[in-house]
């Protein structure tokens, strides 16, 4: 247990490793699934059915995979990133389908009323979509968007399977060096708990705050 | 809307297929158009520990002891090992026979035991075995498992049963890196452990860069995310086997004495597997099995059997 204490500064810098993997995926995770999710409702139909592929083809996938053929596919393509960013981009990709189911529910529970007064005041489609759907939809996303961050906190752990140590893999790599799992392991799930506890906290606090009263 | 959703999702299924079959057919010639590698498949064909099985000693009048009676009750020895670790340790899922010395040595020690090798792997990763031997959900674990002081608090060990050496391989085209001192600075794809720590213990300098299974180190090589790969140099021969494009440097260094983890509360079992280890290098079962397995890849003459407890954490 002392060893484990000595050392806590190895897991305290795997878990900024971690943190920084998630707050630099998930906004890309957003981009990408809200740029879908307009996709999915847009009136162009060969746009809906690649977003619909991209979206079909992702949540269908073990996230490891994913990760994989980012770090040791995309190689074979010609582009080679390196390993933090080949972790966040495959974090990025994986969790923008899940946002973007997100992003069409929220439009989804969006009034068809406002839409249709919105084209009656002469908006276009991208007017009706940033001034009138989007920023309710955004409001009535809040909880969801705190759990798929929160699965980006949790899915970084496969970093440390493609050579990017986050608190996982500074977690085992401490536990092969001193052979202490049951306090290594106990300590990095309450790094995770530490993180996601809070994410749910701030979720809540954030949704009180814009929820819509209808 | 159905019908493209449908359509999606066949076209899904399609293109997974597509990068299915692209993967599986990596060029297996070198760029000069040399004779093509052997697949892995073929490889792992020859290693079988199965001759040196057949004609391994039964232990006669062996003690009772918790452990040894729980075995003998089971009718099988349960092992913690890799299913991915040519020439140790690997799994044909075809046939679901695993292969390789660490295979042949839960194979020898079932039968040394139970008179019968019936043996069952259960694979975990190299990060559980303190804690699976601990709580006995396994026997023993035999998984190129490098004897350390710190793990020899937790676990008893009986070995070594083979001395590993750390090797080194880079990119055909490479002509900078020779041995190990050449890695001073430069990112080394390893993996996590025995390997890792032999690395930064010979070369301080040298960065790390830690993957899963020994492919994705030598595919880090390839692609250029890497400098070099090191490993214990038995799977790196493996590995080598099948690929022309890196190259497997002579020079090694280190050396990681392997072990049979057992757990701490049983002095009597580990006594018998002490006992097994001595019977087997002293009747050439050992080099029967190396032979077999190992030595298929190192081709070599068989290397005289390490002497038992001649490291620190036994």
């Amino acid at each position: 247990m002392s060893v484990l204490f000595a050392h806590l500064g190895e897991l305290l810098t795997g878990l900024l490793t971690t943190l920084e993997l998630a707050a630099i995926a998930f906004p890309l995770a957003l981009v990408i699934g809200t740029l879908l999710g307009v996709c999915r409702v847009s009136p162009i139909g060969p746009l809906r059915a690649a977003a619909g592929f991209y979206v079909h083809c992702l949540r269908n996938s073990p996230m490891l995979l994913v990760m994989v053929m980012v770090v040791f596919g995309l190689p074979y393509l010609g582009a080679t990133v390196p390993l933090f960013g080949s972790v966040v981009l495959g974090l990025g990709l994986y969790f923008g389908a899940y946002i973007c189911e997100t992003v069409r529910s929220g439009i989804a529970g969006v009034p068809l009323g406002q839409i249709e007064a919105a084209r009656a005041i002469g908006l276009t489609f991208s007017g009706v979509l940033r001034q009138v759907v989007l920023p309710q939809a955004f409001r009535s996303m809040v909880q969801p968007l705190g759990n798929i961050l929160i699965n980006v906190c949790l899915g970084s752990a496969l970093g440390a399977a493609v050579g990017v140590q986050e608190l996982t893999g500074s977690a085992r790599q401490f536990n092969l060096d001193f052979a202490q799992p049951i306090p290594t392991f106990i300590a990095a799930v309450i790094g995770y708990l530490l993180i996601t506890l809070t994410i749910g906290q701030l979720t809540g606090v954030v949704e009180r705050k814009v929820r819509i009263r209808r | 809307m159905k019908l493209t959703r449908m359509t999606a999702a066949v076209g899904a299924v399609v293109v997974a297929g597509a990068l299915l079959a692209a993967c599986g057919s990596a060029p297996a010639t070198a760029p000069g158009g040399a004779a093509p590698k052997p697949a892995a498949a073929d490889v792992a064909k020859m290693i079988s520990q199965d001759d040196a099985v057949a004609g391994a000693p039964v232990g006669q009048n062996l003690p009772h002891s918790p452990m040894l009676d729980k075995i003998r009750q089971r009718g099988e020895l349960v092992w913690a090992g890799s299913r991915n670790t040519l020439g140790f340790s690997q799994l044909d899922p075809a046939t679901g026979k695993i292969s390789g010395f660490d295979a042949g040595i839960a194979d020898l020690l079932a039968k040394y035991l139970l008179g019968k090798p019936s043996a069952k792997m259960q694979s975990g990763g190299s990060d559980t075995r303190e804690g699976l031997l601990g709580n006995h959900t396994i026997d023993v674990a035999i998984q190129t498992y490098t004897m350390t002081p710190e793990r020899a608090k937790l676990v008893n060990f009986s070995g070594p049963y083979y001395m590993a050496a750390s090797g080194i391989i880079v990119k055909s085209t490479d002509t900078t890196i020779k041995t190990a001192k050449d890695l001073a600075g430069k990112k080394v794809a390893t993996e996590s452990g025995a390997a890792k720590t032999a690395l930064v213990t010979e070369v301080p300098t040298a960065q790390p860069v830690l993957f899963d299974t020994t492919a994705q180190c030598i595919a880090a090589v390839e692609q250029g995310r890497a400098d070099a790969v090191t490993l214990n140099n038995a799977s790196l021969l493996g590995a080598i086997q099948t690929r022309s494009d890196v190259k497997l440097l002579d020079a090694t260094f280190g050396s990681n004495p392997f072990g049979i983890g057992e757990p701490k509360d049983d002095p009597v079992f580990k006594q018998v597997v002490d006992e097994f280890l001595q019977k087997i290098e002293a009747d050439g079962t050992w080099t029967k099995l190396w032979q077999g397995t190992v030595g298929k890849l190192l081709k070599t003459p068989p290397p005289t059997p390490p002497k038992l407890g001649s490291v620190p954490g036994v």
